[in-house]
């Protein structure tokens, strides 16, 4: 089950509102590399993990990553507060305002709204595990890209945190990875799936 | 410490732990890993319920309740809480 606990994995407190950058910092709410599908692909695959160790760290990081969905969420709430009309014209926010005023909504930066089409939960640990690498990676650089595009420290500060923590989930998994792989018959070059073929 | 300072000191021990928990989860036999969480963790729980005692619950489960304060402003995405 699951617990709340009312307060950030790392503080978000941003002092000027900033519509421009809600629309880029979104991807990382609904887009395809985003938290929430981390959290999804992560807190899904873990129930056919074969190894209590990765039934841990899917578990565990899936469970960070729904801490990270809220500080995004957090981020563009309080990058959309007190805005005028005239701003959200300007800002090039009215698009999204039109369909969600500053409500908090799972859309890319694109404005496409989340698809689970994003992530996969293929059964099989080593197909699962790579797929968990690959998306740490590509978090990484949508991270790296909303920083070549943001001037804020308010917002550089978690975001920066935010990257941080891709890589070491990268470590891990790869940790994970190799775990497996001492486990895995050495002979069947892993075309055995611990998940299903025991 | 004011507000805004017990809760860095607290969310810094706390993510201490959870980073070495995360490193256990693929280490669980490292002995100075379980070491460092622990003393992590110690220092989280005592710096949070001195921040609960203060500033209110963080969970609604916390402990016995005077009066239901779990509702109370600020909440965790207002700048106020951070």
């Amino acid at each position: 089950m699951f617990h709340y606990e009312k307060k950030l994995q790392y503080p978000v407190n941003i002092k000027r509102p900033n519509p421009k950058m809600a629309k880029i910092v979104i991807a990382q709410y609904g887009g395809p590399d985003g938290e929430l599908g981390a959290s999804l692909r992560y807190l899904s695959q873990r129930y056919t993990m074969p190894y209590p160790e990765l039934k841990g760290l899917l578990t565990d990081i899936g469970t960070e990553e729904l801490g990270h969905f809220e500080m995004i969420g957090a981020i563009v709430y309080q990058l959309t507060r007190n805005l005028s009309i005239d701003e959200i014209k300007a800002s090039g926010f009215d698009a999204y305002f039109v369909d969600h005023t500053t409500g908090i909504y799972t859309v890319a930066a694109s404005g496409d709204p989340y698809t689970a089409s994003s992530f996969a939960s293929k059964g099989d640990v080593i197909t699962d595990l790579h797929e968990d690498l690959a998306a740490e990676q590509k978090a990484r650089t949508t991270y790296d890209n909303i920083l070549r595009l943001c001037d804020d420290p308010d917002v550089i500060d978690p975001i920066r945190f935010l990257r941080q923590r891709e890589i070491i989930h990268y470590q891990r998994f790869g940790e994970g990875l190799e775990l497996t792989t001492d486990r895995l018959n050495a002979k069947n070059f892993y075309a055995f799936n611990p998940s299903f073929d025991t | 410490m004011d507000r805004r300072q017990h809760l860095w000191h607290m969310t810094a021990e706390q993510f201490a732990a959870f980073d070495v928990q995360l490193y256990l989860d693929t280490h669980p036999g490292d002995r100075n890993a379980l070491h460092l969480f622990n003393s992590f963790q110690n220092n989280y729980q005592r710096a949070r319920k001195e921040f609960e005692a203060k500033y209110g619950p963080l969970s609604a489960d916390a402990a016995e309740q005077d009066s239901w304060c779990w509702v109370n402003d600020p909440w965790p995405w207002e700048r106020e809480a951070n």
